[in-house]
């Protein structure tokens, strides 16, 4: 598994989204910051 | 992550796009956005690989551990925050940390 710290490149994706959107860090690239919120379950409070 | 979506307007402000992102489906993901009015993509990681590559996997609860990163423009990593179980982040500090962000 990968460790990312501060400095580092943010390891490049490209995810599925509701509405069949997907979603990619390249889409921000040169344009916003992106703050990726990862968080275990959607139903649960976790 | 309601907290999120409560300073979202200001995130935009601070332009910065907010995601979150764990190994649920589209479908928990529309139905979860739609139970607490949430106007930022949700991503689905279904093969965990992005979990993994970003070291926040957790195999004992087969989930994502709560964690946040902030990325600039660039694609560097310039803030990260993880979270014991059952803590959740601190949105106005994460505003601030994203506001901070220059290039």
């Amino acid at each position: 598994m990968g460790e990312v710290r501060v400095g580092d490149r943010a390891p490049d994706f490209r995810l599925p989204a509701p509405g069949s959107r997907e979603i990619g860090l390249a889409d921000f690239r040169g344009r916003d910051n992106v703050l990726l919120a990862f968080y275990p379950f959607d139903w649960s409070p976790g | 992550m309601p907290a999120l979506e409560a300073h979202l307007d200001a995130f935009t402000q601070a332009g910065t796009a907010v995601l979150g992102i764990n190994g649920d489906s589209t479908y928990s993901h529309e139905a979860w956005a739609r139970h607490h009015a949430l106007r930022y993509p949700l991503l689905s990681d279904l093969h965990r690989t992005v979990c993994q590559a970003y070291g926040v996997w957790n195999p004992e609860r087969n989930a994502p551990r709560r964690a946040t990163f902030i990325l600039d423009r660039a694609g560097i990593v310039r803030f990260k925050e993880e979270y014991a179980p059952g803590q959740l982040p601190d949105a106005a500090r994460l505003l601030a940390a994203a506001r901070g962000i220059r290039e």
